[in-house]
């Protein structure tokens, strides 16, 4: 049982379909695997009951002589992103007892493709935060190290995928919450091109910053629920109806440039995370693919152009949970201002009520121009900055955090520390452009680093391939 | 420019949340660290720029009407955090 719950997704779907093991057997397996290991807080909700019907479903449909991508397979999705009849709490007291009406575009997507829902995935509350510490629920631990953060706001996801409790998982990304904990564990995830992945179901905190992607334990199985869960949706007015396909498929780097950019170097980088980079730009060097210079000038601007265009979003997307519609309402309110009030107050935690009053801040009157106008502005040259860097190379190349997974609780009094962590990933939210971060050697204490490589809008193909090539032959530090 | 607390209990109005004066204090703090980080911003012509408030080049596509599904009566009152058979309950608001 032990050794099931480690085999690829590629693997295990061939086992099942292959009539060697049976999906009951592994969702079994696989929710042992969460109850043995339920210290490390990767689930909200784990939807047992639910996940062996699915998977005496998905034996039926193996029997009748049935395939589909994720037939039987185990996956876990964050709280985040709407489960009908599961409840959906985005980690947030305010949620706790919502059940959505309806599924998520890319729930539907999974359960089409024959995937089994194991549970949904802890996060930082509303997705707020680059730890997961920020969960009103439970803290999720590393992976690798418990005494460490897995990263956030997907922690919960990246922790299930590595720790053998899901094959992989659905998170999401508004500034890097997919890839530094993919990063922070060991394992490859994905955030897709804005628009590529619908939006339909999944929890709003900076809508035009947003995407759902997949994580998984290597790169084709990353590519496997990336092609399942893509697509166009008339239920997401923001949804790609074009070629999502721009990018190559390909085995062999001669031809292929890959750029790296000063910015994403500083002086101070972290010698060994420096180091790590250093190798795997080698190995693409030495693998045929030419490697260029370039630059991203705006690139100082990102950290702080993110925080104020996410935050002024999240505090319009949250004006919503107001105690009168869904998710909870304070008691003994008389009037509706109580209501609102009492309602916020008590529900919301401290990350997300320091959210709300910055975008409130960055929006009021007065303060408009300043700050969430220039932020704006910002967003122009950060994006065309992109533009160009990219029009001279297929990705770029840099380390997705500027440091590994550190102790859990290092940040308590800092309220601005973590976010230095995203350094960067913002801007790739930014500018709308795809990235994913795979694993790319250890630390002296054995902790994951994470390579991050950006593509050009809608060309997550070109990247899958590029991290694939890697991770076959990509020597380690 | 400074943080008062004026401006944080303004702001807090605005937000619909309650801050203890110590959470008032620790707003102010964490509204001056955010400033000194957006500074940043102020290294450019603003003038010279247009604002993108959305990175997707489309734009609005209308769609025809096609009748679907509405959705379940009894889950979407489900999911109100106070209702009375098939009503949700909220306070009076017209006198």
């Amino acid at each position: 049982m032990k050794d099931m719950v480690k085999k690829s997704l590629a693997e295990i779907k061939e086992d099942i379909a292959a009539g060697r093991v049976s999906s009951v057997e592994v969702t079994e397996a696989v929710l042992e695997s969460i109850k043995e290991q339920e210290d490390l807080g990767a689930y909200v909700t784990v939807c047992a009951e639910r996940a062996m019907e699915e998977a005496r479903a998905a034996d039926k449909a193996v029997a009748e002589g049935k395939s589909a991508p994720l037939l039987g397979v185990p996956i876990a999705v964050k709280d985040n992103i709407c489960t009908e009849g599961v409840r959906t709490t985005c980690a947030s007291k305010f949620l706790e007892n919502y059940i959505p009406p309806y599924d998520a575009f890319v729930v539907k997507k999974l359960k089409a493709a024959g995937a089994v829902i194991v549970g949904k995935a802890n996060m930082d509350e509303f997705a707020m935060g680059s730890t997961s510490e920020f969960s009103a629920y439970k803290v999720v631990k590393n992976a690798v190290d418990p005494t460490r953060v897995p990263g956030g706001s997907s922690g919960g996801s990246a922790v299930a995928v590595a720790s053998y409790q899901a094959y992989a998982s659905l998170g999401s990304d508004t500034g890097g919450s997919i890839r530094q904990p993919a990063s922070f564990n060991g394992v490859v995830g994905l955030k897709p091109t804005y628009s590529a992945v619908s939006r339909n179901g999944l929890v709003a905190f900076a809508s035009s910053l947003d995407q759902i992607g997949p994580i998984a334990r290597n790169v084709a199985d990353c590519r496997t629920v990336y092609d399942v869960i893509k697509g166009h949706d008339a239920g997401d007015s923001t949804s790609y109806a074009g070629d999502l396909d721009k990018g190559a498929d390909f085995t062999s780097l001669k031809g292929r440039k890959i750029g790296v950019a000063k910015e994403f170097f500083p002086a101070a980088l972290n010698a060994t995370i420096r180091a790590a980079l250093e190798k795997a730009i080698k190995f693409y060097e030495d693998n045929g693919a030419e490697i260029v210079e370039t630059s991203i000038g705006s690139f100082d601007m990102a950290l702080a152009c993110y925080y104020i265009l996410s935050s002024a979003e999240a505090t319009s997307n949250l004006s919503r949970y107001d105690g009168i519609k869904y998710g909870r309402r304070a008691e003994g309110c008389k009037t509706l201002d109580e209501i609102y009030y009492k309602s916020r107050t008590e529900f919301f935690g401290a990350e997300v009520k320091r959210r709300i009053m910055l975008g409130n801040f960055v929006l009021s009157s007065g303060y408009y121009d300043a700050f969430y106008l220039r932020a704006s502005k910002a967003r122009t040259l950060i994006k065309k900055d992109f533009d160009n860097a990219l029009a001279g190379c297929d990705a770029l190349i840099c380390p997705t955090a500027p440091t590994t997974a550190y102790k859990l609780g290092s940040n308590a009094g800092d309220t601005t520390a973590a976010y230095l962590g995203d350094v960067f990933t913002v801007p790739v939210n930014i500018a709308g452009l795809p990235a994913l971060s795979v694993n790319c050697g250890y630390d002296g204490d054995g902790l994951p680093i994470g390579m991050q490589l950006i593509g050009k809008p809608y060309c997550e193909k070109t990247l899958l391939s590029l991290a694939e090539i890697y991770e076959k032959g990509g020597e380690r530090v | 420019m400074e943080i008062t607390t004026e401006t944080i209990r303004h702001t807090a109005k605005l937000s619909r949340i309650t801050l203890s004066a110590e959470e008032e204090k620790g707003m102010e703090k964490h509204f001056a660290a955010m400033l000194e980080q957006v500074k940043t911003l102020d290294t450019f012509d603003a003038s010279a720029v247009s604002a993108t408030a959305h990175i997707l080049s489309s734009v609005n596509v209308f769609r025809d009407d096609v009748p679907g599904e509405p959705f379940d009566r009894e889950k979407l009152l489900s999911c109100a955090p106070e209702r009375d058979e098939d009503s949700y309950v909220v306070p009076r608001v017209v006198e």
